[in-house]
């Protein structure tokens, strides 16, 4: 897998540092996400695994600048091809949006507007970045259509998305997102919400576009299964910072935080037969007025009074984990 | 239950004191409450009182001082009445119809709204279709049809006001109620021997609450506004009690002449009560939505 | 889709049948209306005479069937109070309520829809403030108070427009309409001003409501997110999104307005049916008070049809089939 990474020297499409994005809500502050950092090479695959509440959604959508209130970047940088997008006024976002990164988010039945034709949106996201005749606009609409799986496009784009099954709307979400040949896409659990039959498919077709087009993508999941099949470099994000990174294959066979290790254990793919599935004791924190000292500590079998203090993010080659008393590296790397 | 019951309505209170607009607005219901209340102790003169009423003092500008010796503030009307005190005792008067009205629509839309999504069935789609069909018809029709077919006086008035209202608070019942008893716990109790009555009274009331009270506050308002409409048009309260509409009625003709005043002061009174109860159910509305609250 | 339709209809002929009983039976419960169409020193043999000429003498049930079988062959009765067949008295009346009426909602939507969806779109600004306090106000403030501030301000005080009537008409397709000359417009704008005004609190509440909502949608999100203009997502997605329910609302007020038109009417004097129907009610004109219950029942449910109408061309959701 590392194998795909690109040449030495060539700067990576995005690169963010010590991202921060926090919710200021009525009960206190909420730190969704606490110090962000990753970069993504050109057509590379990287998934971002988590449970529901470490903040990689939060983290998605820090990305494009779509935080909605109370939410707020506090700090940090993401650079899209060396463009700083923190701070960027709402135009200067809105030119990137769409046309450079772009995001296909969760649920396919809430993402596109049930009165609006299929033709019509995809229509409305071409001309945001372009100026596009109608008949253009149709004839590139039919050819995105087609390009992600969806037979018979030309005349499926008068349908409304009430006429397409969750697939076939994801389908549509993603032929929007490709739609300017977008460089860097944010995949929000892109598959959750459907079929397991669908998602295989949609996972692979992913991975083909992507190939296909040079578009690198940061998949966002909190099912370290699915990320494994796809992505090259997984992050692991717990409680709003990245608790463990590295090449997928690493991580899986050895993983060195114990939050990831219980993870794992905890897939049916992972277990030995006959034996009972591993769960992790306790629950996610609450990310509101998180206590200083590694948030995982109070669910972790390894803990002692120096996990009181935050743990640094300790990197070793590709490899980086934040974890005073990290599980020793098996046998060989 | 009554610890975790306690706790929404101080939450409910301590945001509502957030917004300083709504706080003024509740603060300004309450004078006015006050006033009305003590109106006989406040008022310089009994309106009602024919005998100390003198013509020479009729139509006076405010600020006139009168045969009874004291300063009428906002002026006379026609009949020589100082128009503060009628107003204070038409407060009382609109006031009164409409907490009366109010309470009664409440009471009965309420019991029809948490009956139909208690008992499901047939109850719920015959009761429900009844409220849905009144709703669509404009309670100012409703109003005027039923004075007219009961004629004239404060009971018929109320009848007339409640029902052209009561179908809010059956809606807002029902719509309340019946999300909450298809909830498990419910489901739950109604297995057990408790009473349907306390799963009523202890469950789905307490839940539905406070959705009612918003709808109780714009209702108030609304039957307050309605009967000054209908005093207006003739069609309210008999002339021997005069609410705030029938005060505006009375100036009218005396408007075009400049003589404002008589009606123009009634009609503040009117509207600083009406906004001030709506400014405050609608801020309680705000906080109670759930989906604005993030 | 059509079967839908021909259920909607059937409803609205039930309603019907059920109105045009209750509306009879309510309003004849109403006084005598003798002690006005006679004059106390009548004698008795013109009392049985005018009694007998307006079938008071007949039981309720016989009335109501004669007053139906009358309703099909286009008659609606006398009046007691003019003489006239009730429906050439309410016909003649209808334009002047009817414009009056549609450029208030019309008024009232153009102007209020806007309005909402910008409060609802920037909801904390000092804008969105003053909209939704002027939307309170004309939300709260009675409507026949503010036509009489109206009158007292732009007709007594400035003099600029005139108090009531309905001023210059102009026969178009057989009716006299006042929308198509400018002294028309002068005698129109203060009614219809004041009927609006309450219509215009509504859309803005609607149009508020419906965008705040709307705007925090994962369908707005991703319009974002593909780069969309905030103007284009306001103007393509949200407004498509929020005219469903503002279709049915429009439809309700323009049925309801027409009922509250009676204040207005009355308070301008505008020579519609509102008038009539409180003066009707007021002589217990009993023909041209069930008459007019029943034309506005009709109307509603008539209303209410094109409104289920219009929804299934707004939303494609409930158009027939599905696809997959």
């Amino acid at each position: 897998m590392t194998a795909l990474t690109m040449p030495e020297g060539e700067a990576p499409i995005l690169e963010v540092k010590d991202l921060a994005t926090h919710f200021f809500t009525r009960a206190g502050v909420v730190k969704a996400v606490d110090g962000v950092s990753f970069s993504l090479n050109r057509g590379e695959i990287i998934g971002l695994v988590g449970e529901s509440g470490s903040g990689k959604t939060v983290t998605g959508f820090s990305l494009i600048g779509l935080v909605d209130p109370p939410g707020r970047i506090v700090g940090g940088s993401v650079k899209l091809e060396g463009q700083e997008l923190v701070g960027l006024d709402d135009a200067g976002l809105r030119k990137v949006r769409g046309a450079r990164i772009a995001m296909v988010f969760q649920d396919p039945m809430m993402t596109l507007n049930p009165v609006l034709t299929i033709g019509q949106q995809m229509h409305l996201a071409l001309a945001a970045h372009e100026r596009v005749s109608k008949g253009a606009a149709r004839v590139r609409s039919a050819e995105a259509l087609t390009r992600v799986g969806i037979p018979d496009a030309a005349s499926r784009l008068d349908a409304y998305p009430h006429q397409f099954s969750g697939g076939m709307r994801q389908r549509v979400a993603i032929a929007i997102a490709l739609l300017h040949g977008t460089r860097v896409i944010i995949a929000d659990e892109p598959t959750t919400a459907l079929d397991v039959s669908i998602q295989a498919q949609i996972l692979s077709e992913m991975r083909e576009l992507a190939r296909e087009m040079g578009t690198a993508l940061v998949w966002i999941s909190h099912d370290l299964s699915t990320v494994s099949t796809l992505a090259s470099r997984i992050l692991v994000m717990y409680a709003g910072r990245i608790v463990e990174e590295g090449p997928t294959a690493q991580v899986l066979r050895a993983p060195r935080h114990p939050y990831t290790a219980g993870l794992l254990r905890s897939l049916p793919a992972m277990a030995e037969p006959g034996t009972d599935l591993a769960q992790i004791p306790g629950t996610t924190p609450s990310l509101l007025n998180l206590p200083e000292g590694c948030p995982f500590r109070p669910r972790c079998e390894r803990a002692s009074e120096l996990c009181a203090k935050n743990p640094p993010m300790t990197r070793a080659g590709e490899r980086g984990y934040r974890c005073h008393h990290a599980l020793e590296e098996a046998v060989s790397a | 239950m009554t610890t975790k019951a306690v706790s929404p309505w101080r939450n409910l209170w301590t945001r509502f004191c957030e917004d300083r607009i709504a706080l003024g607005a509740l603060i300004v219901v309450a004078i006015i409450l006050v006033l009305a209340l003590f109106a006989p102790l406040i008022a310089p003169q009994d309106p009602y009182d024919l005998s100390g009423l003198s013509l020479r003092d009729a139509r006076r500008p405010p600020g006139f001082v009168g045969s009874g010796g004291y300063v009428h503030w906002l002026g006379t009307d026609a009949q020589g009445r100082d128009l503060l005190s009628a107003i204070l005792y038409g407060l009382r008067v609109s006031i009164q119809i409409g907490i009366f009205a109010g309470a009664v629509g409440l009471v009965i839309g309420t019991t029809i709204g948490i009956l139909a999504a208690y008992h499901r069935g047939m109850a719920e789609t015959v009761l429900m279709r009844i409220i849905d069909l009144q709703l669509s018809f404009p309670p100012i029709l409703l109003a005027l049809v039923l004075v007219a077919v009961l004629g004239q006086g404060k009971a018929q008035l109320i009848a007339a006001l409640v029902a052209a209202q009561y179908a809010y608070f059956a809606r807002t019942a029902f719509g309340a109620s019946s999300a909450e008893r298809s909830k498990d716990y419910i489901e739950a109790a109604m297995a057990t021997p408790l009473s349907n009555m306390r799963i009523v009274f202890r469950h789905i009331l307490p839940n539905a609450m406070p959705a009612l009270i918003v709808v109780a506050t714009v209702q108030v308002a609304y039957a307050i506004a309605l009967e000054s409409t209908l005093s207006f048009l003739g069609l309210g309260l008999p002339v021997t009690e005069p609410s705030l509409g029938m005060l505006i009625s009375n100036g009218v003709k005396y408007m075009m002449s400049g003589r404002y005043w008589i009606s123009v002061y009634p009609g503040i009174a009117l509207i600083i009560l009406i906004v001030a109860i709506n400014l405050v159910g609608d801020h309680v509305r705000d906080i109670l939505n759930p989906r604005l609250n993030r | 889709m059509s079967s839908f339709l021909l259920q909607r209809i059937l409803q609205g002929i039930v309603i019907m049948a059920v109105m045009s009983v209750i509306v009879f039976a309510g309003v004849y419960a109403i006084g005598n209306p003798m002690e006005v169409l006679i004059p106390p020193e009548a004698t008795q043999d013109v009392r049985l005479r005018t009694i007998a000429r307006f079938g008071l003498d007949k039981s309720l049930v016989e009335q109501y069937f004669l007053f139906i079988s009358n309703l099909f062959q286009g008659d609606l009765g006398q009046s007691y109070i003019y003489n006239e067949p009730v429906l050439r008295l309410i016909g003649n009346r209808l334009p002047a309520t009817l414009e009056l009426v549609l450029t208030a909602v019309l008024g009232a939507t153009f102007i209020g829809v806007p309005l909402g969806i910008y409060a609802g779109y920037k909801p904390e600004s000092a804008t969105a403030r003053i909209i939704m306090a002027v939307s309170i106000l004309g939300f709260s403030v009675p409507t026949f108070w503010v036509g009489l501030i109206l009158i007292l301000t732009f007709a007594v005080s400035l003099g600029w427009l005139p108090s009531g009537g309905r001023g210059d008409t102009v026969e178009v397709f057989g009716i006299d309409w006042s929308i198509f000359t400018l002294d028309g417009w002068s005698h129109l704008i203060l009614p219809a001003t004041n009927l609006a005004l309450f219509k215009l609190a509504i859309m803005i509440r609607l149009a508020r409501a419906g965008t705040r909502e709307v705007m925090l949608s994962d369908a707005v999100k991703f319009a974002r997110a593909a780069g969309l203009s905030e103007a284009t997502i306001l103007s393509r997605h949200v407004l498509k999104l929020i005219s469903i329910p503002i279709v049915t609302v429009f439809g309700l007020e323009l049925a309801s307005t027409l009922a509250f038109a009676v204040v207005t009417e009355t308070i301008f004097s505008w020579p519609g049916v509102g008038k009539l129907i409180i003066d009707s009610i007021k002589n217990l004109d009993r023909p041209v008070m069930v008459a007019y219950l029943i034309l506005t029942a009709g109307l509603f449910v008539t209303i209410n049809l094109c409104v289920d109408i219009g929804y299934a061309v707004l939303d494609p959701r409930l158009r027939r089939g599905r696809a997959e």
